[in-house]
């Protein structure tokens, strides 16, 4: 039987493909999660590497649906491809199982760090280290809006639309979250392409 | 102050389009900015931390969280920033999917993708105000812009290359 495209807000796997079991998941998603170093890109890259090539639960086009989402979404993009992939191949509790052990081994790190650093804080070394990162990360950061400029300013429009909402936040302090809002729903109107959207042949 | 925390993380856990990186500027924004739980130092702690560690950068919430309320903080910012996600994608998922070549949407996408440029950039600018301090705090910078940019060195190669340009700077100005 072929597989049939999901209809309506359906993103379950059909029950024709043979079932992935929840244990194999969470595990899946916990290794995921705990070697998954890096941006966004790579963390999208070491999932499709698991679950598309290495188990082929999804295809890679299914998997591009779930990047899509992803970015239509809010939050990080990975964590909307895992819940996609998740829902799509064990349904609600597939989807809760990996969104909680995607998540599993960096929080537990993270408060591990946390709990260290509020220790110690105070003590000299550790402000003169993380005076170090604060600058570290200025560095870090004005390379990544450059890298994420780059790839979205593609015309003099673009640029005052990043002008526009650095001002409001740098300069009025308007609250990001509404501008954000803002934008989505002002680019729905005039950043709609103009000709109409391609279509396939 | 814990249930207010949660509050912020939910509403920017729903409202952030755009990926982790259009949560920054909201975080920074309440919890820097809006009610000074945190320091500018703090936060750049949090990005760092949440850059090492593995999974997504917004796992830096759980940070955020303890410094403000310890565990339950950390725990309750977790769930508030990924929740929302979670659910609307398993919500709205397969009809979203159906509309994404539509005009709007593109426009949509594309409104906030450049808005989140310009927002993340700001709050760049707010992190060197405080982080920027003297020629050494530049040129630490300015190393780890070049090596995570130009030389395409893994960013926690940059990161921890800077914390420990900052411990040695200590060792020899103040030891």
């Amino acid at each position: 039987m072929a597989r049939v495209k999901p209809r309506g807000n359906d993103i379950r796997e059909d029950k024709n493909v043979s079932p992935v079991s929840l244990t194999q998941l969470g595990l899946t998603f916990l290794k995921i999660g705990a070697l998954g170093f890096g941006g966004p890109f790579s963390l999208l890259a070491i999932m499709q590497t698991e679950v598309v090539e290495r188990r082929k639960w999804l295809t890679a086009d299914e998997f591009a649906q779930g990047v899509a989402i992803g970015t239509l979404t809010p939050g990080p993009i990975f964590f909307a491809a895992v819940i996609f992939v998740a829902y799509r191949l064990r349904g609600m509790r597939g989807a809760a199982v990996c969104g909680l052990s995607v998540l599993l081994p960096s929080f537990v790190m993270v408060i591990i760090l946390a709990a260290l650093f509020v220790q110690v804080e105070s003590s000299p070394w550790v402000v003169a280290i993380s005076r170090g990162i604060a600058a570290g990360v200025v560095g870090f950061f004005i390379s990544t809006v450059l890298k994420t400029g780059r790839a979205v300013v593609t015309d003099l429009r673009g640029a005052a639309w990043v002008a526009v909402a650095f001002l409001a936040l740098a300069w009025l302090k308007v609250n990001p979250l509404a501008l954000i809002v803002a934008a989505g729903l002002l680019g729905a109107w005039l950043l709609r392409p103009v000709a109409p959207v391609e279509k396939e042949r | 102050m814990l249930l207010q925390f949660f509050l912020i993380t939910l509403a920017i856990g729903a409202f952030a389009f755009g990926g982790g990186y259009a949560m920054i500027a909201p975080l920074h924004y309440e919890l820097v900015t809006h009610y000074g739980w945190l320091t500018e130092t703090e936060f750049s702690d949090a990005l760092a931390i949440g850059q090492i560690t593995p999974g997504p950068l917004m796992i830096m919430v759980a940070f955020m969280g303890y410094k403000i309320a310890g565990l339950a903080g950390a725990t309750l910012g977790t769930l508030g920033l990924f929740l929302p996600s979670g659910l609307i994608v398993l919500a709205i998922g397969g009809s979203y999917l159906r509309f994404k070549d539509t005009p709007a949407i593109k426009g949509m996408t594309r409104g906030v993708a450049l808005a989140v440029v310009g927002l993340l950039a700001a709050v760049v600018i707010d992190l060197a105000r405080s982080a920027i301090v003297s020629p050494v705090d530049a040129l630490i910078g300015l190393g780890a812009f070049v090596a995570a940019g130009p030389l395409k060195r893994d960013p926690i190669v940059a990161l921890i290359g800077a914390g420990l340009v900052g411990l040695v700077r200590y060792l020899i100005a103040g030891g």
